[in-house]
């Protein structure tokens, strides 16, 4: 019984920065039919972006003379930067290439997560090898039920739940999310109705890689470890979750990303040998959506696949 | 006149060309090439650089000395801890005319896989960082011979001290390399042997991020030891995780594949009182002291656990060249034919080309370094570990 709610925790931590990565993927896709190949990059690149910006402020003061106010500024921080770094992906990349067949664009974004990813290796001072990612959640934990619960773990389950919360507020009860999800439906008609379709796409871009830099610092300081390549690995089980939810889902991403992510604990669990096969336990969910039921779990709507 | 002018250009000319050949042939040495390969790049890139500098160290003490009969040029290879890539930095280290002999590789899978490559051209292969048992047991070649002891002393050892700590029920975690699951296989028969308990080994994968599946396992069979059977950024991993999941009165150790200064930077405080059975203290001998002394006034980064294995590569192949001429053949022949002195202290082969045990040591971590146990602060009482009830 202990275990079983050991393996549910751990179980709901895994999913949700599953959620939070598949969540961001599926942005892409709903809006602009975009698989963004990139994103899982991004989430390395909010890692590289704040060890350098935290070692400032340690150096500075900042961190140890208020930390309950500087961590979470910080974060802020970092999320504006990689938002901007999405919206400049956006402007360099994709919008040239809007035009182009969806498969060029697909490898511009596979090639944009290159870029990240050697550009980390080459500049960052030592970037080939793991970097230890500073502790910003508090540490310690309690008991209760006899297991451990960590004040980690449940911040980062309660961040990705005020994640998902935003989201949800800005693409049902603002002007922008009504714009996104009139694109989403019919960009000539929603042009027509005076939607700005740039903005609302550059919104989707800043947004998407926003949470993509929560995803990859809420999964760096919980691991305590981040790499230049952690990136692919993110990425595609981002991208799988986003699968099983149906791709260009909202609700779909977050019930794919839990789904992964319980599927992998608990399959390392109780099936034996199962830890090291457990990458091939959750791609076999993903192969078997894809062939049962590609429009996802939630089922509504049919996205072309990429 | 213009016949006598002749004579004096003639003679100055004839002058000139004996000067200059004698110059030259007293400035100009034959250059040599010799080989390392390592990984120096990717998630190892600390060790390989480190084993790199202390080989190139070597060499250029040896040249400075001035006595040297040859001008050695080192020719360096990433195998980027990659089989594939170790096979492919070998074959153009080994197929290169000019290179003599080479020093290679810290990962076992890569040793395993280039062990055929340097046999097939003849030449000799000096290992000084992998450990699994087979590189050189597993054949009947002449040129590989390994400076650093094997996998299985190493588990002796950690066998013995187990079982001086009266710990004998284990869990081991162990990644699902060729490295990982010959380790656990041998501390499985160290332990067994001893009387000891295996409860489960529960496999991982290399790069894998949570283990809280595997350690509600562990947690369930209640050992009193987990032993992480790979290498050191995933053993960071599960010891931070086991801490989180309340595993905090578990002895907990690893191999020497463990045995580098990141462990303790990724764990900080969970790495108080673990465990490594590693390779040599280099602060133990006069020779090693000299060797930390030379490497810290040359080079910033470490020379970790594997830079005084790397030296004395060196060391071994500049004497056989020195010995016998660039001679590939000869040098394979030289190289195991003689014992050496190295900074590890004597160097002889057995007859498979295999280094005694070359100073195996069980090392505490202590704020966050790997420390000689016998002169940690916790075995002089003035810490005590975790699990001791």
């Amino acid at each position: 019984m202990n275990t079983l709610l050991q393996l549910l925790i751990s179980a709901l931590l895994v999913s949700s920065l599953y959620s939070l990565v598949a969540v961001g993927f599926t942005m892409y896709v709903g809006v602009i039919n975009l698989a963004n190949f990139s994103h899982g990059d991004t989430c390395v690149l909010g890692t590289f972006l704040m060890m350098p910006i935290f070692l400032y402020a340690t150096k500075a003061g900042w961190i140890s003379a208020s930390a309950g106010l500087m961590i979470p500024i910080l974060i802020i921080l970092i999320l504006l930067l990689t938002g901007i770094w999405g919206a400049a992906v956006y402007k360099i990349l994709v919008k040239p290439l809007l035009a182009a067949p969806r498969l060029i664009l697909l490898l511009a974004t596979v090639a944009a997560g290159q870029v990240i990813r050697e550009g980390i290796r080459v500049i960052y001072p030592n970037g080939s090898n793991p970097q230890v990612f500073p502790k910003l959640l508090p540490s310690g934990g309690f008991h209760l039920l006899d297991i451990t619960l960590g004040y980690d773990s449940l911040t980062i389950i309660f961040l990705t739940i005020v994640c998902i919360l935003c989201l949800n507020f800005i693409i049902h009860k603002t002007k922008m999310g009504v714009a996104m999800r009139a694109v989403s439906q019919n960009a000539d008609v929603a042009q027509m109705m005076g939607i700005n379709i740039e903005r609302t796409i550059i919104a989707v871009f800043m947004i998407g890689s926003a949470l993509a830099g929560m995803a990859g610092i809420l999964n760096a300081t919980y691991y305590g470890i981040t790499k230049f390549n952690l990136g692919s690995n993110l990425g595609i089980k981002g991208f799988s979750a986003a699968v099983i939810g149906g791709l260009g889902d909202f609700k779909g991403a977050i019930v794919g990303g839990f789904l992964l992510g319980f599927i992998e604990v608990f399959a390392a669990a109780y099936i034996p040998n199962g830890s090291q096969y457990q990458d091939v336990f959750s791609f076999l969910a993903v192969i078997a959506f894809l062939i049962f039921r590609p429009s996802g779990i939630l089922g509504e709507k049919i996205f072309e696949k990429v | 006149m213009s016949k006598k002018l002749v004579l004096i250009l003639l003679a100055v000319l004839l002058t000139l060309s004996v000067v200059g050949c004698g110059s030259s042939k007293t400035a100009e040495k034959q250059t040599v090439k010799i080989g390392f390969i390592g990984p120096l790049s990717g998630g190892n890139a600390a060790v390989g650089i480190g084993a790199k500098n202390s080989f190139q160290l070597k060499v250029d003490e040896v040249l400075a000395a001035g006595d040297y009969p040859y001008n050695v040029e080192v020719v360096y290879e990433d195998d980027a801890s990659d089989p594939a890539t170790g096979v492919a930095a070998a074959t153009k280290i080994a197929s290169d005319p000019d290179v003599v002999a080479a020093a290679t590789h810290w990962n076992s899978p890569v040793g395993l896989a280039t062990v055929d490559v340097f046999h097939k051209y003849g030449m000799a292969q000096v290992l000084w960082g992998t450990i699994h048992r087979d590189i050189i047991y597993g054949n009947d070649y002449d040129e590989p011979v390994r400076v650093i002891p094997t996998s299985e002393q190493s588990m002796e050892l950690a066998g013995d001290y187990a079982v001086d700590f009266g710990i004998m029920k284990w869990v081991i975690i162990n990644d699902t390399s060729d490295y990982g699951t010959k380790i656990r296989d041998e501390f499985t028969a160290a332990m067994e042997k001893r009387g000891g308990e295996i409860l489960e080994s529960i496999g991982v994968t290399i790069g894998q991020q949570d283990f809280s599946a595997v350690l509600s396992r562990v947690v369930e069979l209640d050992p009193e030891g987990i032993f992480y059977a790979g290498v050191t950024t995933e053993a960071a991993g599960v010891r931070i995780q086991s801490m989180k999941m309340g595993l905090t009165d578990v002895l907990f150790m690893g191999p020497p594949g463990i045995q580098s200064d990141t462990f303790g930077e990724i764990t900080l405080d969970d790495a108080e009182g673990t465990f490594c059975s590693g390779t040599f203290d280099v602060n133990s001998t006069e020779e090693g002291i000299a060797f930390v002394e030379a490497y810290n006034a040359k080079y910033t980064d470490p020379y970790e656990q594997n830079g005084p294995y790397a030296y004395d590569s060196a060391a071994i192949i500049l004497e056989a060249l020195k010995e016998v001429g660039p001679d590939k053949a000869k040098i394979v022949e030289y190289i195991l034919s003689h014992s050496f002195k190295g900074v590890i202290g004597d160097i002889e082969w057995d007859e498979y080309g295999q280094n005694g045990v070359g100073g195996l040591t069980m090392y505490v971590n202590q704020d966050q370094k790997w420390v000689k146990y016998e002169e940690s602060e916790y075995a002089s009482g003035e810490r005590t570990l975790p699990w001791v009830k």
